[in-house]
């Protein structure tokens, strides 16, 4: 939970931009260990590109991203990955020629038994890849994809994951199923931001939310609160309807 | 010349040709472009091996086996620099293309240097026959056959089975987001070309030593890998080796009707026509690109 | 960097031919103080004549097609044969142009479905069949220099100098007047994205196609030449040499500029001839200057040239147009209608037997769980993946077995769950594809330039008039490249419009949009509605369906489920266990 302990996470005054553009403009954001953060707002607000910006994929042009209390500047992609952080791009980005279980087991550090296991783990919770196991994922629908990319991302026993709109393209009941899935994940110590449209799906786990608007925070606070305000007023947040109990 | 003799050499061409798409086939997975210099590296790994023989003639031919594997793995990191690979602003044709004139590099330098006449290579064995089912058999013919039925296991194996395998394709695919994900997408590109060129320079020596080279080989070899590739399925390397290992008794057969050459002729033209009614190719892509 | 469609073109035509211009100007200088001058003169006319029939599948296309030096060794061929047998100019050129041309249509057409990365292949295949079969009938010697009838004729030197630089002077207008066919502005469409080119309504196999006999044609015409000037045909015309010069002047100049085409043919070979570099060491130059220029010069000498002096002039977005209705025409029945439509992949069936009927003015939503076949179906039914057994009738029309472009001029449009836009092109120009690709504008285009030019600024009034209707004019001008996932998905329900559809099919349009853009999709959709169209929409969102929707149709492992009004479908149960997983009745709708 939040509080006075070190943040696992923390951007300070993050600025950057995107083609000349500016899209952040002064991000100030904490997460700790074991908690899910929402990140809300409409598009183009900025989501996205903050988790690029911790991911190293987009520099920052002013402030500081710092990682176990480490600034992470200067630190190149793929090292940011290996210091523990998992990032799922949106977009369900698959690596097409491989098959589902090549593509859960490629980016897993671990051993091959514990590996074995994970896959095993994962293809219970996303039924449907049970069977396709051995498909390569091109041959898979978008939706089944997109359970093959945040099966990926569950499968590095992260110390933070950075799910960009993992809702997309996934039918309600599976939705719930990832939901759960991300609650049990984060009571085991792993600390989760959640970039979402679906801002009702992500508020039914998080801990807390911050509302952003073209590149800056304009609200935070408990997800609980923003829960109560959404039934009152949710199209200036831009909140969608609850779809999860 | 005895029946098993015949056979055993037809089979040994096959087993080059297998060798040489081998490597080509690596590439294709752990780059996502085809590779057009790759018949001019493995005559290039052919002619290194000649070039060594006549510096070192004491040297046994075995010796030049790591010296050449060696030479071959560092012009393949050498590539790795040279070809467009991830580079912005480059045309997905680029990396092919860029292969295209370090092919035509290549086979201008040994053109110059050696002529385009086909040239033998140092034995690798001691020259001569294994006594095998009554009837002697080329030690080099055995060799060739060995080293096939080793390493192309091998090769699939290390793709498909081992987690550096898995990284080395996933970076072929989609080099962007493996790099999100942590796999070294540089060191992938220069231990996919190290490989596929030690691969090529090994199907070069063995092709000098039981058979002979020239410089004008590579395009043909790379025609020949080529195809096996696209009849087997985009990126599938059992079934490109094996089908590479088919061309040769097909050669074989068809250059006794004809004119060695126009064997060759009758191998593309039986492609084209092939690929025009099963564009997936018999097992099918390994991997999708757009239409 | 925004590009305007069509190679050729540009803003500032007279910036643009100064450098070929000034390099052939260099050329004149250099032969006229050169014993040789007359022989290189044409030598560089020639290869300019290959090289700009190299760019129309090399740049314009994006294809590394190594047949080119067959090309030209096959003309060369053909002229020199039949020149020895007594054969005037007049009858041989034709024919050595004609017959490149046809090869490459019997050979490339049949393999134009494939993958674009077999191009180099099949190309490959060709050359090496061709480069045996002159080796097998020796070369030709004793060429002569062309002759017309009654025994007039050009005798090397100077003359056929002019000759052949008046040739390749033909085939620069050529190239020019082709930018106003749908090869010319369109091809890189079809480089960028077949997908896209398939549903904006351009026959991207036909394409691909004609740029290859082009192609053919010109390296015919220049290896004629070739055979007339050297007088004689051998091995070494038809293989790599030519090739690997031909691409060293391609890239070296610029891909896709037939102004560049001639700079780096040119420069390389006023080089290769001030440096006397032997016949046997000109391909490792030439290897070399393509990875140098690869790594410095990624768009030619011409690319640099334009960046430095003469920068894409800012397009000026033109004003809406609203594009002319669809003759109204009485359809008995209903608008779009599938019948036991079932689509197999190997052992899996993805679509099984499904039945749907659309009417005028309706909006069916399609839900169903992941996998269950629902972009099958809109692949299915828009001819991406036909179906195999079943019938599809548009208005009537029966449209099964139709290719996607056919499919969109039809008057079924769609768009993709991961937007298909031609990058490179700006979101008007995306736009403006569509429109203009519904006009034919076949290669007699060429003749009717003013007309097709007219057209084609109707073309992108039009498309504004979409752009409008998407809120997307402030981005008129941007690459659609450089858009957002929801911009981008915009656009394509724009460039949906431009094809006037009677039946549209979205591909979860909503996903990723946040609840402002939600709102304003379902009230876009409505609209269409209104006027009339058949609206089809596979979503998750079911929140979103509900409000816009008249009746759902569910999916579950290829099959039909069920279909009725939204309060019926999403409380059936069968409904309900799979997909929903919980009731939604308790769901607000917005």
């Amino acid at each position: 939970m939040s509080g006075e302990a070190e943040p696992l996470l923390a951007l300070r005054d993050v600025a950057a931009e995107v083609d000349g553009v500016p899209a952040l403009t002064g991000i100030e954001l904490a997460v700790h260990p074991g908690e899910i953060v929402a990140l809300l707002g409409p598009n183009n607000s900025g989501k996205t590109t903050t988790l690029r910006a911790v991911m190293g994929l987009v520099p920052a042009s002013r402030g500081d991203i710092e990682f176990r209390g480490a600034s992470l500047a200067g630190i190149p992609v793929e090292q940011r990955a290996r210091l523990g952080i998992a990032y799922l791009p949106e977009g369900r980005r698959v690596f097409p020629g491989l098959s589902v279980q090549d593509n859960l087991a490629v980016a897993c550090d671990a051993d091959p038994e514990e590996r074995r296991r994970r896959i095993g783990e994962i293809v219970e919770l996303f039924f449907p890849l049970k069977e396709r196991i051995k498909t390569p994922a091109w041959r898979l629908s978008g939706g089944l994809q997109q359970m093959t990319a945040i099966g990926r991302a569950l499968m590095s026993d992260p110390l933070i994951m950075l799910l960009d709109e993992p809702s997309v393209g996934l039918a309600p009941a599976v939705l719930r199923d990832v939901l759960a899935r991300l609650r049990i994940i984060a009571s085991r110590g792993t600390a989760i931001v959640l970039a979402e449209q679906n801002a009702a799906a992500a508020l039914s786990i998080a801990d807390r939310a911050y509302v952003l608007d073209r590149g800056a925070v304009i609200a935070s606070g408990l997800a609980a609160d923003f829960l109560i305000e959404s039934a009152r007023d949710a199209a200036g947040l831009g909140l969608g309807a609850p779809l999860i109990r | 010349m005895e029946p098993l003799q015949l056979i055993v050499d037809a089979l040994a061409l096959g087993a080059v040709y297998a060798l040489v798409a081998l490597g080509f086939v690596l590439v294709l997975n752990g780059l996502g472009a085809v590779n057009l210099a790759h018949g001019d590296l493995v005559t290039f790994g052919g002619f290194l091996a000649v070039a060594a023989a006549s510096w070192l003639p004491a040297w046994p031919g075995v010796a030049f086996l790591p010296l050449i594997a060696l030479a071959m793995a560092v012009i393949g990191a050498l590539l790795a620099g040279l070809l467009p690979i991830r580079r912005r602003g480059a045309a997905p044709e680029d990396v092919s293309l860029a292969s295209f004139a370090v092919g035509a590099i290549l086979a201008a330098i040994l053109t110059v240097n050696f002529g385009t006449a086909p040239v033998a290579g140092p034995a690798l064995l001691a020259a001569g026959d294994i006594r095998l089912l009554g009837t002697g058999v080329s030690r080099q013919s055995l060799l060739i056959l060995g080293t096939a039925i080793v390493l192309v296991p091998a090769v699939h194996l290390f793709l498909n089975g081992t987690q550096f395998g898995r990284r080395l394709r996933a970076a072929g695919q989609d080099p962007d987001l493996a790099q999100a994900l942590g796999i070294e997408t540089g060191r992938m590109a220069a231990a996919t070309l190290a490989l596929g060129t030690i691969l090529a320079g090994v199907a070069g020596m063995l092709l000098a030593d039981k058979f002979t080279i020239s410089p004008m080989f590579g395009l043909d070899l790379l025609a020949k890998s080529y195809i096996a590739v696209a009849i087997a399925g985009w990126g599938q390397v059992g079934g490109a080796a094996t089908i590479a290992f088919l061309i040769a008794p097909l050669e074989t057969a068809v250059s006794t009707v004809t004119v060695p050459a126009v064997a060759d002729g009758i191998v593309y033209i039986a492609l084209l026509m092939f690929l025009a009614f099963q564009p997936q190719g018999l097992f099918g892509p390994a991997a999708q690109r757009r239409a | 960097m925004s590009a305007a469609i069509g190679g050729t073109n540009s803003d500032k035509p007279l910036l643009l031919a100064t450098p070929p211009l000034v390099a052939i100007v260099c050329l004149g200088i250099y032969a006229a103080a050169h014993p040789q001058g007359a022989r290189i003169g044409a030598m560089a006319g020639i290869y300019a004549l290959l090289v700009i029939g190299y760019q129309f599948v090399f740049g314009r296309l994006g294809a590394l097609s190594l047949a080119q030096g067959a090309f030209f060794g096959l003309g060369a061929f053909v002229s020199a044969r039949l020149a020895t047998s007594g054969l005037p100019f007049p009858v041989t050129f034709p024919l050595a142009v004609v017959l490149p041309a046809l090869v490459a249509a019997l050979v490339v057409g049949p393999v134009l479905r494939l993958q674009s990365y077999y191009v180099p292949l099949v190309t490959l295949g060709l050359a090496q069949i061709l480069l045996i079969a002159v080796l097998n009938s020796g070369g030709i010697a004793d060429v002569p220099s062309i002759q017309f009838a009654l025994g007039a004729g050009i005798p090397r030197g100077p003359v056929f100098t002019l000759f052949v630089w008046l040739i390749t002077g033909a085939g620069v207008l050529l190239a020019w007047s082709l930018s106003s066919t749908h090869f010319g502005r369109f091809a890189e469409v079809v480089r960028d994205n077949p997908l896209a080119a398939g549903a904006i309504g351009l026959d991207a196999g036909r394409m691909r196609l004609q740029g290859f006999v082009l192609s053919a044609a010109y390296g015919g015409a220049a290896g004629a030449l070739h055979a007339h000037l050297t007088g004689a045909v051998t091995a070494a015309d038809f293989g790599l040499p030519v090739m690997i010069a031909c691409v060293a002047m391609a890239t070296l100049g610029g891909r896709r500029n037939v102004g560049g085409g001639i700079v780096g043919t040119v420069l390389l070979v006023l080089a290769v001839d001030a440096t006397g570099l032997p016949a046997a060491h000109q391909p490792i130059a030439y290897g070399l200057v393509v990875l140098i220029a690869l790594r410095w010069l990624p768009d030619g000498v011409i690319g640099a040239l334009q960046r430095r002096f003469a920068p894409p002039a800012v397009v000026v977005s033109p004003a809406p147009q609203p594009i002319p209705p669809r003759p109204a025409k009485r359809i008995a029945g209903p608008l779009l209608a599938a019948r036991g439509i079932t689509r197999r992949f190997g052992g899996l069936i993805a679509v099984d037997n499904i039945s749907l009927a659309l009417q005028p003015g309706e909006i069916l939503g399609v839900i169903g769980p992941n996998g269950s076949g629902k972009t099958t179906l809109l692949n299915a039914l828009s001819g991406l993946s036909p179906a195999q057994t079943g019938r599809v009738f548009l208005a009537g029309r029966d449209i099964t077995s139709l290719p996607p472009h056919e499919v969109a001029r039809a008057g079924l449009a769609r768009s993709f769950q991961l937007a298909q836009l031609a990058d490179a092109l700006s979101t008007l120009d995306n736009v403006a594809a569509a429109r203009a690709a519904l006009r034919g504008a076949g290669f007699a285009a060429v003749l009717q330039r003013a007309k097709t030019e007219t057209a084609f600024a109707t073309a992108r009034a039009e498309a504004m008039s979409c752009l409008d209707a998407v809120n997307l004019v402030a981005s008129a001008a941007t690459p659609a490249g450089s858009l957002t996932p929801a911009d981008r998905r915009r656009l394509e329900i724009a460039r949906a419009l431009a094809l006037n559809p009677l039946v549209v099919a979205f591909d979860e349009p909503a996903a990723g949009l946040d609840a402002d853009e939600r709102n304003e999709l379902a009230r876009l959709l409505k609209q269409l509605a209104a006027r009339g169209l058949g609206l089809i929409v596979v979503e998750h969102e079911v929140a979103f369906l509900h409000g816009i929707a008249s009746r759902l149709a569910c999916l579950d492992a290829g099959r039909l489920i069920a279909v009725g009004p939204p309060d019926a479908v999403l409380n059936d149960p069968k409904v309900t266990a799979a997909y929903l997983g919980a009731s939604i009745s308790s769901g607000r709708v917005k």
